[in-house]
């Protein structure tokens, strides 16, 4: 599931949550300002190596991605016909409408590239940093940048059944099944008809009830008791290396605002005028 | 009124530092994400100081054998570990009263005695009051100092213990089940009246010897009937498994190389401690779990090419928590649902809703929404939904829990005339009592493997060997376990057995 922590004890593992989030910040600073598939290959390649050096399971992550395929390629379409950027004299290869319009160039593919690694970045960024920070201190570390802890505790409980909540609805599609109900058609009609008809009622009459259930066991745990003198077990506290990782990543934080602005760097051209002077 | 103030008063967070409540659903009071948080939760909201939370959690999640599942989400644990958690975390915000609805219903059977001599201990120890709801005497009798019984919501004895089993008849009435050997000794009673009532199992040790007549014990017979199993020659296996593997995508492997046979018109009984894979085992007979390795083949096909609903004339099995399986408006509905997706005709549905609604009294419900009823009535519903498809092997997961013990063993009763009438059944239950009344042959599991299969006496004489699974013979069969000393066999299973074996053996006094 999306928001399921992967025990482990490696370097980002440790890392204190409020680094994790500057980390957050400082790759989406750097997806946001570079265009150059090149540059953001390279930015989702040290993401990858994260992946691995936290020995996430990778068929997780990949099944992950196998779920975005349709939004990806309609994403890049649209970013190869309208860049949001005026392209000076694109190489064009045909148009989709001829004679004129809907154009297929070079140059809208190289940014659709870009657009794409991304859009990739940025969701395999949250989804890895769910997946090695306890949802808990995610919330923890947001309120100590001032979240009310009423409302981080009801995200910690929120978060945490959010899967349960899906299992669940599997559960009763299972069970009904078990008594003799089909959903498994092929036709996709037929099975969104079978969805329709016995899952919907079934499901939301269950997360209601697992809702007032969770209200009122919140509740005789203490939850409204008094929730801003309540302690935490596992306080969160900077290390050396969480002051260390914190320069890095401020640094990175810096140069991913000036590349681009200052010094020209990371943008979409470069890589379109190493494909042209090859071409050449 | 609660230590002097008025529960209308007050909000429930206000209450619950004084009243720890753990209600009887596990499912639905577990709220965060790992299992540690979850029992750390509780006192974190009272502001204990960590490092007291630390020390309580650790100590709570030895106690209650969870301690390796602290980091995975509580949800994805095996029944009787989910209620361990809920258990741990009622303990951890260490309430000045602890409320526990029914605390150990899916705990193995030395685990939830060891859950309750630990929450007594833990009572008398830190001088707080101690409710508990429970329907499993033998364990806690000995245990409390005060007995409330409640029939159709009147309180019908306020006492002690002591007072509990010397009426012991009139509680067996109202479907409540006094320790087994307070009814061996009731039993005896005619034939020897001066029998003082027997509380514990340590008593009727002490006790029995006295009234045996040892040179007749002596050169008597030293076991029961060998039975043999009777299937494995002359009926084909229903369900076949073959090296069966199941591993958990979070990377528990719950079952390991698995090779077993159920025949047609058997009787098993699936025992086992906590999370050693009981319920991932019967997934996989229906097709609600496919083999990460290996293959279950039900009627000779392989489960793996099947659609779950495409076995389900063929396998009905039964959720270990009721609330999943009920998807309909009323309890008439409820009972349809099956035979009417399998399409039978209208005249025979209408026949099985009337005779199995007839036999777990829900006729006078048909109307009502099946979330109304309490959680004993849903379980029973659950089951006669099932039964309604007349499936051919009947798989119920944890049939009896939250059922008093009349209701119990009304419920085994009717499985057991299913299988008179050919039926192959599987049950998986904790309650050794009643495994061992009915089931023919009994299955033990251990760690994801098999650990004895045989016959429910073979299985049940090997007390050794149970414990080291968290399960222990029905007392009865414990008690003349103790006593083989004095000729008793190993291997009764049952009051009525064990009652006319003493009167054989019997010194009649004044004769
Ligand atoms: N959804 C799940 N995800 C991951 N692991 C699971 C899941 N369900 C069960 N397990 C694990 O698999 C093992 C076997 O669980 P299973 O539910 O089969 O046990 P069980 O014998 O039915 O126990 P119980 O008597 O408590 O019901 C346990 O170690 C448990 O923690
Ligand atoms: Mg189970």
């Amino acid at each position: 599931m999306a928001f399921e922590y992967v025990p482990g004890n490696t370097f980002f593992h440790r890392l204190d949550p409020r680094v994790k989030i500057a980390l957050i910040a400082a790759f989406i600073v750097m997806a946001v300002s570079f265009s150059d598939p090149i540059w953001l290959g390279c930015v989702y390649f040290s993401l990858l190596m994260i992946i691995r050096y936290c020995k996430l399971p990778w068929d997780r992550v990949k099944g992950f991605l196998k779920g975005i395929t349709l939004v990806v390629a309609v994403y890049m379409l649209f970013n190869t016909i309208y860049p949001p950027v005026t392209l000076s004299d694109p190489l064009i290869f045909f148009y989709l409408i001829p004679p004129s319009s809907l154009p297929i160039s070079l140059d809208g593919i190289v940014w659709a590239i870009g657009a794409v690694v991304r859009f990739l970045i940025i969701l395999t960024l949250l989804r890895v940093m769910l997946m090695i920070t306890p949802m808990k201190q995610m919330i923890l570390a947001l309120v100590k940048f001032g979240l009310p802890p009423e409302f981080g505790l009801a995200l910690t409980t929120g978060f945490g059944y959010l899967p349960v909540l899906a299992d669940e609805n599997q559960k009763i599609m299972e069970a009904q099944q078990a008594r003799g109900f089909r959903y498994g058609y092929r036709n996709p009609i037929k099975k969104f008809k079978a969805l329709f008809t016995q899952l919907l009622i079934p499901a939301i009459s269950n997360s209601m009830r697992r809702t007032q259930d969770i209200a009122i066991a919140i509740e005789s745990k203490g939850f409204s008791y008094d929730p801003r003198s309540r302690t935490y077990m596992h306080s969160i506290k900077f290390q050396k290396t969480d002051y260390v990782t914190l320069a890095v990543t401020v640094f990175i934080l810096v140069f991913a605002v000036l590349a681009r602005p200052i010094f020209g760097w990371a943008n979409y051209t470069f890589t379109l005028s190493l494909i042209k002077n090859l071409m050449l | 009124m609660i230590r002097g103030y008025n529960t209308r008063e007050y909000g429930i967070s206000y209450f619950s530092r004084l009243v720890g409540l753990l209600f009887q659903d596990p499912d639905s009071q577990l709220v965060c994400p790992t299992v540690e948080d979850e029992v750390a939760f509780g006192a974190e909201n009272y502001a204990v100081p960590p490092e007291e939370i630390k020390r309580r959690v650790d100590e709570n999640l030895k106690l209650m054998r969870i301690k390796r599942y602290r980091e995975r989400n509580p949800h994805r644990l095996s029944g009787g570990e989910k209620q361990a958690c809920a258990l741990a975390a009622v303990i951890t915000m260490l309430p000045k009263i602890f409320v526990l609805d029914e605390p150990t219903s899916n705990l193995d059977p030395i685990g939830s005695h060891m859950v309750l001599d630990l929450i007594t201990s833990l009572a008398k120890r830190e001088r707080r009051t101690l409710v508990i709801v429970e329907h499993k005497l033998a364990e806690l009798l000995p245990l409390v100092d005060r007995v409330i019984v409640m029939n159709e919501g009147k309180i019908i004895l306020n006492g002690t213990p002591q007072d509990f089993i010397e009426n012991a008849d009139k509680m067996a009435e109202i479907g409540l089940k006094p320790p087994q050997v307070s009814l061996l000794a009731d039993k005896l009673k005619k034939y020897i009246p001066s029998i003082p009532p027997l509380l514990t199992l340590e008593e009727a040790i002490k006790f029995l010897p006295q009234i045996l007549d040892r040179t007749k014990v002596k050169n008597s017979f030293n076991s029961l009937h060998q039975e043999k199993r009777e299937f494995k020659s002359s009926n084909r296996p229903v369900i076949e498994t073959q090296d069966l593997w199941h591993v958990y995508p979070g990377g528990t492997t719950a079952l390991k190389s698995m090779n077993l046979k159920i025949y047609s018109g058997e009787y098993v009984a699936i025992v086992g401690q906590n999370g050693s894979g009981k319920t991932t085992l019967v997934k996989h007979f229906n097709g609600l779990l496919k083999p990460t390795k290996g293959r279950v083949y039900v009627y000779g096909e392989d489960t793996f090419k099947k659609r779950i609903d495409e076995l389900s004339t063929i396998v009905g099995y039964c959720f270990q928590n009721p609330d999943f399986q009920l998807c309909c408006r009323t309890v008439e509905k409820e009972l349809r649902f099956g035979p009417e997706n399998v399409k039978l005709p209208e005249k025979e549905i209408e026949k099985r809703v009337k005779d199995v609604a007839e036999i777990f009294g829900l006729k006078e419900y048909f109307n009502e929404n099946p979330f109304s009823l309490s959680k004993g009535q849903r379980q029973k519903l659950a089951v006669a939904s099932i039964l309604t498809m007349e499936p051919k092997i009947l798989i119920v997961d944890e049939p009896t829990t939250g059922q008093d013990y009349k209701t119990g063993k009304n419920m085994m009763e009717f499985y057991k005339r299913l299988n008179e009438r050919g039926r192959t059944v599987i049950i998986i239950t904790h309650d050794m009592n009643l495994a061992a009344e009915y089931a023919k042959r009994t299955i033990v599991l251990k760690d994801g493997e098999v650990f004895m299969d045989g016959s429910t006496r073979e299985v049940y004489s090997q007390a050794k060997k149970l414990e080291e699974t968290y399960l222990k013979p029905p007392q009865i069969t414990e008690l003349f376990q103790a006593l083989s000393d004095y000729g008793l066999p190993p291997d009764v299973l049952t009051v009525d057995e064990a009652t006319n074996y003493v009167v054989e053996h019997i010194i009649h006094r004044g004769e």
